[in-house]
């Protein structure tokens, strides 16, 4: 850890009880002894297919989910095991989907106003509104739009809703989690680019969860990969892009659509021999051997440990 | 190509869905040719009517949609006037339909190997005994290798990519001409997204079949489409081969949908650029050009009357008032 960092979590972990298909008792290890910093002011991207653990791992650092082990440090402190009271001001999040996560029943003055309500007591009713106006404004809606419900919304701007109640109370650092997911190919361009301009005007920190490499890597700085509930790789985009080293990586960056019908043609799609993926870790190896095409006997028997391959890139492979 | 080549014709089809608030004209007055081996892909964004123009084909609008007008014709005949009978020897015979949510669509009380036969069973005479076996080679053949042991499974515990490999089996089964792919990766990961994309080609390949794909990804056009139509509002913008879109795209919303999207290059951080604005309501759509509120090039015409399909080039379509315009090279570039 140094000053340099406002997010730094150690060995965190997270495991939540679960049943096989036999009704066994097993444990899914949805954050898996994950190590990370975070700098301030920049936005590291988390990729992973789902059930990867990036949202877990998100909503831990928050402490929305309670850690198993493991600490998290935001700006030098330690706030496991702490009163989240003082820095729930500080950390916010977004949600995927925009619809599911704004009340229906309230309007969106009441919705943005909530927030600054909890940790700014003593306001006037008019600082109040010309707080919530200035918000709306910020995210591209209009004055107006305050009185109105979610329901009269459509996606892309409930997402600029929910994005104006993470920024009501100031915050340092956001999740960003699948921001635009759920959202229109015309939408999610909107919202990117807001994102960029917010942390350009107010220098937040972002952690920017996806499942789409090609979003994670047009809006971050660095960018780690996930499965199975570890950080596989991390680097910054060029590395992950030019010189990614975890076979994981490579089948991510192989498997991405690209917009361009002859490249798209000239592209080798890697023909990986298709088994269901094992939901748990074995024998203790590593967790992606089953389906990497370059494992070999070590692979089985004891799982990588995270390097550094080269300066700020890190890889957990036993090849890398 | 010759008339004899197309496999399906769509023209002037118009689906409605009325309801309580208005009637949603859903699909406007659209047409569009599938020929045989190729694949046409259908992109726009929701509610833009690319999933009831497919599903029209099928006859499986969800009441109270139906189809006001128009004709579709699959080899020639009408499909339309088709009977129930008619109907249901057509559907899974003939052309064959995998959905967004395969975990909705198989029956979680049944085994994999009930669901697959089930479908021989409906449509061919056939021996329980061959009915299996035909199963099997069909879950082999979209690269489940442990086919035996996947038939006595249930949906449940398959993976969301095996599930999919399994919905597309059940609608090869019957060896049909055309398959229709409703957003068939977008509940998938990228990588079996990439694996199921890579598996329709070679069916496709392999078969000669035609397919009709339709999704929101660009960069799953890209990949997999011959042709495409770009749709809004129930309207087709423009149609084309997947080169004359992505290279001379010549509508304001083909452009737009392209430069809202990360380039091929990821490292580049270009902003993007979106198309301002929001999709229209379907209960009051504007007047004119359905995309003339969201249009950057919008002119006084635009307001007025719907734009007519403009040839570009040939197979190369477009309804924009830009094109009627000599200047439409300055108006798209300024």
């Amino acid at each position: 850890m140094d000053s340099t960092d406002l997010i730094y979590i150690e060995n965190l972990k997270k495991a939540f009880p679960s049943k096989d298909v036999r009704g066994n008792k097993t444990l899914v290890r949805a954050v898996d002894d994950v190590t990370l910093s975070i700098k301030r002011g920049e936005c590291l991207g988390l990729v992973g297919e789902s059930g990867s653990g990036k949202t877990t791992l998100g909503r831990t650092i928050l402490r929305l989910v309670e850690p198993d082990s493991g600490k998290i440090y935001f700006d030098g402190t330690d706030i496991t095991g702490i009163n989240m009271k003082p820095y729930r001001s500080k950390m916010q999040i977004i949600f995927q989907n925009p619809s599911g996560s704004l009340d229906p029943r309230m309007r969106v003055f009441n919705i943005i106003s909530e927030g600054i309500k909890a940790t700014r007591r003593g306001m006037t009713k008019s600082e109040m509104s010309a707080a919530v106006f200035k918000l709306l404004d910020a995210v591209g809606l209009n004055s107006t739009d305050a009185y109105r419900y979610p329901h009269e919304f459509s996606g892309g701007q409930q997402q600029r809703i929910g994005i104006a109640r993470a920024l009501a109370v100031n915050p340092e650092f956001i999740v960003c989690d699948e921001p635009v997911s759920a959202l229109d190919v015309s939408y999610q361009s909107q919202i990117i680019n807001l994102l960029e301009d917010l942390q350009e005007q107010l220098g937040f920190t972002y952690l920017f969860i996806s499942h789409d490499l090609s979003v994670v890597m047009h809006i971050s700085d660095r960018i780690g990969v996930m499965y199975l509930g570890k950080i596989v790789e991390l680097g910054s985009c060029e590395d992950i892009f030019l010189r990614p080293a975890h076979p994981y990586t490579k089948a991510l960056l192989s498997a991405i659509p690209v917009p361009d019908p002859k490249i798209s043609r000239q592209r080798e799609h890697k023909v990986t021999s298709f088994d269901d993926t094992p939901a748990g870790i074995k024998n203790g190896g590593c967790s992606y051997c089953a389906l990497c095409s370059y494992a070999t006997a070590e692979c089985a028997k004891a799982a990588p440990e995270n390097r550094e391959i080269a300066t700020g890139h890190f890889c957990a492979c036993h090849l890398a | 190509m010759t008339n004899t080549d197309k496999l399906l014709e769509i023209k002037n089809l118009s689906v409605v869905f009325p309801s309580k608030n208005g009637v949603v004209h859903a699909v406007n007055s659209i047409s569009y040719d599938v020929y045989r081996g190729e694949v046409m892909g259908i992109v726009g964004e929701s509610g833009s009517g690319k999933s009831a123009s497919a599903y029209a084909v099928m006859q499986l609008l969800a009441s109270p949609g139906k189809v006001t007008g128009g004709d579709i014709r699959f080899e020639g005949k009408d499909v339309l006037s088709f009977s129930r009978a008619e109907l249901q020897d057509f559907r899974g015979s003939e052309i064959g339909m995998i959905f967004q949510n395969p975990m909705q669509c198989l029956d979680p009380v049944f085994t994999i190997g009930a669901q697959l036969t089930e479908t021989l069973y409906a449509h061919r005479k056939i021996s329980r005994a061959d009915a299996v076996s035909a199963s099997v080679e069909m879950l082999r053949s979209v690269g489940i290798h442990d086919a035996e042991n996947i038939m006595r499974r249930y949906p449940h515990e398959l993976s969301g990519g095996m599930q999919q490999r399994v919905m597309i089996a059940i609608a090869l089964l019957c060896n049909p001409k055309l398959l229709i792919a409703d957003e068939a990766t977008t509940a998938l990961d990228v990588t079996i997204q990439d694996q199921i994309v890579q598996l329709l080609k070679q069916v496709k390949n392999d078969r000669g079949m035609s397919i009709i794909f339709i999704t929101h990804n660009f960069g799953l056009v890209a990949d997999i489409c011959d042709r495409v139509s770009v749709m809004y509002g129930g309207y087709i913008m423009e149609q084309g081969t997947v080169d004359d879109v992505f290279y001379a795209p010549s509508h304001p919303y083909t452009v737009g949908l392209i430069n809202a999207i990360p380039k091929a290059d990821l490292l580049s951080k270009d902003r993007l650029t979106p198309i301002y604005g929001t999709p229209i309501n379907p209960f009051s759509p504007p007047d004119g050009c359905v995309f003339h509120p969201r249009c950057t090039h919008c002119m006084d015409i635009c307001r007025k009357s719907k734009p007519p399909v403009h040839q570009v080039s040939d197979g190369h379509t477009a309804s924009c008032w830009l094109l009627e315009n000599a200047d439409k090279e300055a108006c798209l570039n300024g």
